[in-house]
């Protein structure tokens, strides 16, 4: 049997319209299906799309309000009475997940118009009392060793890459110190008027050794949203659109048991993705990189081909990432300077990338914004998504 | 400092009940043989009668091959060091009292790569290759946990 290929999905479908809430610490009151709402009605609105132009939704679970049924749920709040509906629930991947399959299901007829929607509210109390179940044999492995959470896994990679490869804990902090650059442009940013140094991120406590607590993405409440339609479609709404060219996705379960600790599925769902758009790394205007954490970054960097394997450090040394920069990175300030909002945090990067392809960054806006890179990345480096969005089929 | 959050991320740890119980791990199902190893001072894994290789964690079947066949084999565990965090915020609150503590990525000579936690090993002692081998922490009379610290010299 002979491969599909792949390139049949390039550009078969564009982003035309995005909303996003202004992340808060605390849920202010407000639920996940209430954020969810709020930014669906104002994508829609972006878009100049109405409900009933919405023949599709996808949504990715929101652990504070962790429900079964949840894309009905959110279906039936909005109005929506969609013919292609999906849940998506892989971590900090399900974001460009959710785009995949909206393009997927735009570019093959079964669905118009999808409305791709995430959000979620951040209560530290809530996590530690009620924390949504999941169901991992594996965890019985690490968590009574000490490593609820991924902190540790997390800094046990940057700590790796440290010994092996000589990475500084400079290279690492420069990422943050970067990023909170592009944040300063960036009003509803969590650290926006709040610049850092490398030194500043250095001499933050120690949380998970070599990790420090500036390096460490910061949960925030917030939502997202997104519409996809055909491009047939999308030259007749008021917004130039964002052609998903390519989209790749790749999991590994087992962060301890894969052949090189830091070599991670990174590599397949970017070289799919890329391969997809029929495009190299080096052709991109800027990448939307996974930040749940410093050594996230730079090990995303490297498995998606922006630099060799054990280069990250260097390679990020030796640009500026800022917005402004030769190699412009999380443009928006990461959420490592915006927030996390949940599992679909990583939507606030597909938000970015979209805003920076649709010229629509203002003081931010990077000076080649025609391709973008999108990595979500899900677990320890467990599920993995990539997207390329250009302005151009 | 200036640009910390005035409230913390997921680095920082939040108020908790102090009672919160500390987490152990189901002893009971598939890997019920590991932790009766455990108990007895020796560690166990499985290997498939099929491809013969290493399954871990434990379960009812070869992940590599999806045959059913599984021997428990007691395997050599002096191990090395392959990468480790001092944890000096733990996320987990019954942690908090224990940091700061070693959480590391041990490999067995078979290849298997466990999660762990290093005692009584000097920091300054840390280094990828690091010979270590087992300290088998009894916490009750079901649980066994495999910690690991320095190898005495042969």
């Amino acid at each position: 049997m002979s491969q599909p290929d792949s390139r049949a999905l390039r550009g078969r479908a564009a982003v035309v319209g995005f909303a996003e809430a202004t992340p808060t610490k605390t849920p202010e009151g407000r639920t996940p299906l209430q954020l969810v709402a709020d930014v669906s009605i104002e994508a829609l609105a972006d878009a100049g799309l109405a409900p009933a132009d919405v023949d599709g939704l996808v949504v990715c679970p929101a652990m504070m309000q962790y429900s079964m049924l949840w894309p009905s749920v959110v279906a039936e709040h909005l109005g929506l009475a969609p013919g292609y509906l999906d849940l998506v629930d892989l971590g900090g991947a399900s974001a460009c997940a959710m785009v995949a399959r909206a393009a997927t299901a735009v570019a093959t007829g079964r669905a118009t118009t999808v409305l791709c929607v995430s959000g979620d509210t951040w209560d530290p109390k809530g996590m530690y009392l009620k924390p949504p179940p999941l169901v991992s044999p594996l965890r019985d492995f690490t968590i009574p060793y000490g490593a609820a959470g991924a902190n540790a896994d997390y800094a046990m990679a940057a700590r790796l890459h440290m010994a092996r490869y000589g990475t500084t804990a400079r290279q690492f902090a420069k990422i943050v110190a970067d990023q909170r650059t592009s944040a300063q442009r960036n009003p509803i940013a969590l650290f926006h008027g709040k610049p850092a140094t490398i030194e500043d991120v250095l001499a933050s406590p120690m949380v998970a050794d070599p990790l420090h607590l500036l390096e460490i993405v910061m949960p925030c409440s917030g939502a997202e949203a997104v519409v996809v339609t055909t491009p047939e479609r999308a030259r007749d709404l008021r917004r130039s659109p964002a052609f998903v060219l390519g989209f790749g996705e790749h999991l590994d379960p087992d962060p301890f048991q894969r052949e090189d600790f830091l070599v991670t599925p990174v590599v397949e769902s970017a070289r799919r993705a890329f391969a997809m758009a029929g495009v190299k790394p080096a052709e991109v205007g800027f990448a939307e990189i996974y930040d749940c954490y410093t050594s996230a970054v730079l090990i995303e960097v490297e498995d998606a081909g922006f630099c060799a394997k054990g280069e990250g450090g260097p390679f990020l040394e030796a640009h500026d990432l800022s917005f402004a920069g030769d190699f412009p990175l999380n443009t928006h300030g990461g959420m490592l300077s915006f927030g996390q909002p949940g599992l679909g945090g990583g939507m606030t990067l597909v938000v970015e990338a979209a805003r920076q392809v649709m010229r629509r960054a203002g003081e931010r806006q990077v000076c080649r914004p025609d391709l973008g890179f999108v990595q979500g990345n899900g677990g320890t480096f467990t599920e993995e998504c990539s997207l390329v969005l250009g302005d151009a089929r | 400092m200036s640009n910390s959050p005035s409230d913390p991320g997921s680095g920082d740890a939040p108020p908790v009940p102090p009672s919160f119980p500390r987490p152990l791990p189901q002893t009971e199902g598939d890997a019920a043989p590991f932790w009766q190893a455990l108990a007895r001072g020796v560690v166990e894994l499985q290997r498939c009668d099929a491809c013969r290789r290493h399954v871990f964690p434990p379960r009812p079947f070869c992940p590599h091959c999806h045959a059913r066949g599984l021997s428990w084999e007691a395997v050599e565990s002096r191990s090395r060091l392959l990468t480790w965090s001092i944890v000096h915020r733990p996320t987990h609150p019954w942690f908090f009292g224990q940091a700061p503590y070693v959480y590391a990525l041990v490999e067995l000579p078979c290849g298997v790569r466990l999660p762990t936690r290093l005692v009584d090993v000097p920091h300054e002692h840390l280094a990828v290759g690091l010979e270590v081998e087992p300290r088998f922490e009894r916490v009750d009379e079901k649980v066994t946990l495999l910690h690991f610290g320095l190898g005495t010299p042969a």
